[in-house]
């Protein structure tokens, strides 16, 4: 089974637990404004301009062999293999594969998702996944229709059946000045995660302006927020340890 | 930190060090004239005995330093040990002058011929290698601190006179070693009598002293009276005493001891006997360990302008952690104490070298890391999964390997047992320089003929040839080494310190001449990765993409990468595999270079009948070097930086942290004595238990060495503008730590260049 890898990030200390690799995989169904990868949005290989290609298509056992190098600092951190997108999820099959030869091989296996897809996945998934780095980019539904470009309903609905499964949890919340950072949609985030028992931490994502050069690049539009002023992110952090009882830090 | 609560005791201090003391001979007036009387003295002997040698001479000045010493106290602290000199750098005077009058041996009894000295000192010498201990056996020696703490002065010196005793008629230079080494021991027993004398005078004239410091003085009137001639019996004691058996034996002997012991493992028990029987307070105790890690501060403020590395470097290094002679981890209050001071104290000095295994206590590595996340990068961090077998295999016990501590930057070794010297760096750079550019300088003066890599078809054909160029290169240095270290024991003796080392009292013959049981000689390979660099950039262009032909890539490497052809050649050369990618390329030829020294390198004796060894690590000369050295086929232009230790060139490194780690641990790290890896980590990706988890990562991998930095590139900037602001924030350079807001622009903009493992 092969898939297009568009990054490997090794030494990844904020991804999940302990020392990972992060495995980036092209695809994704999901078109949120403030876009950090929109080179990770067609699923095929790509190029820039001036012929950079975009991604590799790998095989699962290529993938796990660049990943096992680094098997030490997974074995001594409690850490491991991060799949990542994109949306992962838009993968099934070959997430499904990799992980289950990860952790054939004694990786914790964690994924970065935003939970966009259809519950027979997220229940084929679930069960060689670990910890899940679940994104929640907002709560409003119609707000999220307007910034995502996609309903937020099958992404709570999954939410909660893998909490209702004894999932690992950790929700990651994009944090945009001036679209999703207003005082509705923390007290929504801070319910969200008292509700979910499974829910271990809250982790705060400042906006990062990465994407626009390279939306530019390819011929597409990403939304440029303002950059956040000097403390805006523990001061959102701070704001959502308030709202909530789970555990909040800064991703 | 003025106002804090020992800042009388730092004044006092300050004004004893002067900045630059590390270098500079004492200011103190009374010692002065002490030095300038014992001197005196030896000159007027000297004169009155023309047909001397150095052990008459070492006898006369153990005589005369008893008459002048002059014990320096400081009310604001309770101990005493200094004698006007820097233990690290105890070539200082009067023991200096002892060595400088036996000196005149190399001439009056034609030792060694004056050109040598040109070859290995001179203009030759300081381009190819730098070579400490054969001509001027004074440095990096590890204080027999253990030997002292068990039996004290007086059970050595009952041993010498033991052996004395037995010593065969037949042995006269056996006798006069033995002989001459009781006279040193009872100098030094006068001399701790002094320090008590000094006390108990300045109690006596107590009108100006607070009580506090008559408390400090009363202590000290008590202990030296019987400490460390005797053992010591309390935790007091035993802080003092390993500062004083470093202090003491480079007074005497002139040895220069680059190391402050194992506080944690070695005192605990006393520290523990006190708090138990209620003769010590967790309190006190904390008291007198700021006040034993501030002495070492002193020595070296953290204010002078650190321009060349060496102007900021007293070589007090303290060992913490690792286990003790059972196995059993140290990780105790002393420890953390030790940790703990040394952050709120904002020390730079004593240089924290921690040892640690991939079994050590979550707390003790987590510590670590934060200290490291607080800005403090004080550490080199020793491995003992792969130093305490290194030494089993070498012949020590395992409880005697255990018990190992670390001397200077990054050289391990044994107290009371090892005798080691461990500055002898060969640059390997500099013989792929001489190779491309032909030295003929070079050749003459060490009569070698550099076979030329032009012409060659193969890669293997280059690759062997420079090795080739190297080891004889190497091995003619090393003939030298032997030859002429070899006379170093005419010259130089250290009788005192041989007798507390083992071997030396049943041998009767003094270190320099091979007297104690473990003299390894440590030779360094310096700039390795900047050689594998340039051999897998010539293999990519020349050999496999055939980009260009070799003579093209020599001449553009001559004309220093200039024109467009130049350029060109240059950015392939960057895109060829380097050492730390973790290719298969660049880790292959790292070991096989490795691999093959070792090899020829087996069986190689020194000038005390000891192993040469091998290890890999720079101090300063990485900049310093560099800026004298041609371009290489690296893509390093003319006088740039060269690589440290196993660390990847900085000029070439783009990769993350487990990529490096990984190169650096396929290598068989057995076959080195000591490496370094100086590596700085991206703070934004760290905390304790990140780094925690690197650290086992590095035990596991068999390493021998890392010295962390953990940066920031905009705290770095920052401070430059901001220096008031940053003044605690600390920086390895390579085997030293600095202030950052006190380095020079120079290495202040070294360090923002780094590469940030991430
Ligand atoms: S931010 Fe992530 S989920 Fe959103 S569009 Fe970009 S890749 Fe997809």
């Amino acid at each position: 089974m092969t898939a297009v890898v568009f990054e490997i990030e090794k030494f990844a200390t904020h991804d999940g637990p302990g020392i990972r690799t992060v495995v980036f995989l092209k695809g994704c169904p999901l078109r949120c404004m403030w876009c950090h990868s929109p080179e990770s949005w067609k699923p095929e290989m790509e190029r820039y301009p001036d012929g950079t290609v975009i991604g590799r298509e790998m095989t699962s056992d290529e993938v796990l062999a660049e990943v096992l190098r680094d098997k030490d600092f997974y074995d001594v951190s409690g850490g491991g293999l991060t799949l990542s997108g994109g949306e992962p999820l838009f993968r099934t099959a070959f997430s499904a594969e990799l992980f289950a030869k990860a952790k054939g091989k004694g990786l914790s296996t964690a994924l970065e998702t935003s939970g966009y897809a259809p519950a027979a996945v997220i229940d084929q998934l679930s069960a060689v996944t670990d910890i899940w780095l679940y994104d929640i980019k907002g709560l409003d539904s119609a707000r999220h229709r307007d910034q995502v470009k996609v309903d937020n309903a099958p992404i709570l609905r999954n939410l909660r059946w893998l909490d209702a499964h004894g999932a690992r949890i950790i929700l990651r919340c994009p944090m945009i000045p001036g679209v999703n950072d207003f005082k509705e949609n923390l007290a929504a985030l801070g319910r969200l995660a008292d509700e979910l028992k499974c829910v271990e931490r809250v982790d705060v994502e400042p906006y990062v302006p990465y994407g626009i050069d390279k939306a530019r690049k390819l011929g597409l539009k990403v939304y440029e927020a303002p950059l956040p002023p000097m403390g805006y992110a523990d001061e959102i952090v701070g704001k959502l340890s308030r709202l909530t009882g789970k555990p909040v830090r800064l991703g | 930190m003025p106002g804090d609560r020992y800042s009388a005791l730092r004044a006092q201090l300050k004004a004893f060090f002067p900045p630059g003391y590390c270098r500079l001979e004492c200011q103190d007036r009374r010692q002065l004239a002490s030095v300038k009387a014992i001197c005196a003295e030896l000159d007027a002997w000297a004169s009155a005995h023309p047909g001397f040698d150095a052990l008459d001479l070492r006898r006369e000045s153990y005589l005369s330093m008893r008459r002048h010493f002059v014990p320096i106290l400081f009310t604001e602290s309770p101990f005493y040990c200094e004698c006007g000199v820097n233990g690290g750098w105890s070539g200082a005077r009067p023991a200096r002058h002892v060595n400088e009058l036996c000196g005149r041996f190399y001439a009056r009894d034609g030792l060694i011929p004056k050109h040598e000295f040109d070859v290995l000192y001179g203009r030759i010498g300081n381009r190819f290698m730098l070579c400490c201990g054969p001509f001027s056996d004074d440095m990096h020696h590890l204080p027999p601190f253990r030997t002292i703490l068990k039996k004290g002065f007086r059970g050595v010196r009952d041993e010498v006179a033991d052996a004395l005793a037995r010593c065969p008629a037949g042995d006269a230079h056996g006798r006069k070693e033995l002989e001459t080494a009781l006279v040193g021991l009872d100098t030094i027993h006068e001399i701790q009598l002094k320090f008590a004398a000094e006390a108990k005078s300045r109690l006596e004239h107590a009108d100006g002293l607070a009580p506090e410091q008559a408390h400090n003085m009363q202590r000290i009137a008590d202990a030296a009276l019987r400490c460390p001639w005797e053992p010591p019996q309390t935790f007091y004691e035993g802080l003092n005493a390993l500062w004083f058996v470093r202090e003491v034996l480079g007074y005497v002997d002139g040895v220069n001891n680059y190391a402050l012991g194992r506080m944690d493992a070695w005192l605990d028990g006393l520290y523990r006997a006190d708090l138990a029987a209620g003769r010590l307070t967790r309190e006190e105790a904390r008291d007198l360990v700021s006040r034993f890690l501030l002495f070492a501060d002193a020595h070296e403020s953290g204010e002078v302008p650190v321009h060349s590395g060496d102007d900021h470097e007293p070589e007090i290094p303290l060992t913490l952690g690792g286990c003790d002679a059972d196995g059993v981890p140290v990780w105790n209050e002393l420890t953390r104490l030790a940790l703990d001071c040394h952050l709120a104290l904002d020390c730079v000095f004593p240089k924290l070298h921690c040892r640690i295994s991939e079994k050590s206590p979550a707390g003790y590595l987590r510590k670590i890391g934060e200290l490291l996340m607080a800005g403090h990068a004080v550490f080199a961090l020793f491995n003992d999964d792969r130093t305490i077998p290194q030494f089993v295999r070498m012949g020590y016990s395992v409880k005697d390997a255990r018990e190992y501590t670390c001397c200077g930057c990054w050289d391990p070794g044994v107290d009371s047992l090892t005798d080691m010297d461990s500055a002898n760096y060969v640059s390997v750079a500099r013989i792929l320089e001489a190779t491309i550019r032909r030295d003929a300088e070079l050749e003459a003066a060490l009569e070698l003929d550099l076979e030329s890599v032009d012409g060659k078809r193969t890669f293997d054909e280059v690759r062997d040839a420079l090795y080739g160029n190297f080891i004889r290169f190497f091995r003619n240095v090393m003939s030298r080494y032997t030859r002429y270290g070899a006379m170093n024991a005419k010259v130089f003796p250290h009788p005192v310190y041989t007798m507390c080392i083992e071997g030396g009292i049943a041998s009767r013959r003094d270190t320099t001449e091979g007297g104690v049981s473990f003299r390894p000689r440590i030779v360094t390979l310096a700039f390795l990765a900047n050689v594998v660099d340039s051999l897998c950039a010539i293999r990519k262009l020349c050999f496999e993409d055939r980009t260009c032909t070799l003579p093209q890539l020599l001449d553009a490497v001559r004309a220093n990468w200039a024109g467009a052809d130049g350029a060109r050649l240059r950015k392939a050369v960057l895109a060829a595999p380097y050492w730390g990618d973790d290719s298969a390329e660049s880790n292959g030829l790292m070991k096989w270079w490795i691999d093959r020294t070792a090899d020829d390198m087996a069986g190689m004796v020194n000038d005390q009948g000891g192993p040469y060894v091998l290890a890999t690590w720079i101090y300063r000369e990485f900049l310093n070097w560099g800026a004298c050295m041609k371009a290489t086929p690296d893509g390093r232009f003319d006088g740039e930086q060269l690589a440290q230790g196993f660390a990847p060139s900085e000029l070439r490194c783009t990769v993350g942290a487990t990529t490096v780690l990984n190169a650096i641990g396929s290598l068989d790290h057995g076959r080195l004595y000591a490496s370094n890896a100086n590596l700085a980590f991206e703070k934004n990706c760290m905390n304790a238990e990140i780094f925690e988890a690197v650290f086992r990562v590095v035990c596991r991998k068999g390493m021998h060495l890392l010295q962390p930095n953990c940066l920031s590139v905009a705290e770095l900037k920052d401070a430059q503008v901001h220096p008031e602001r940053h003044r605690s924030l600390m920086v390895k350079i390579c085997g030293f730590t600095a202030r950052f807001v006190s380095l020079d622009r120079r290495w202040q903009n070294e360090i923002i260049r780094r590469h940030l493992l991430r």
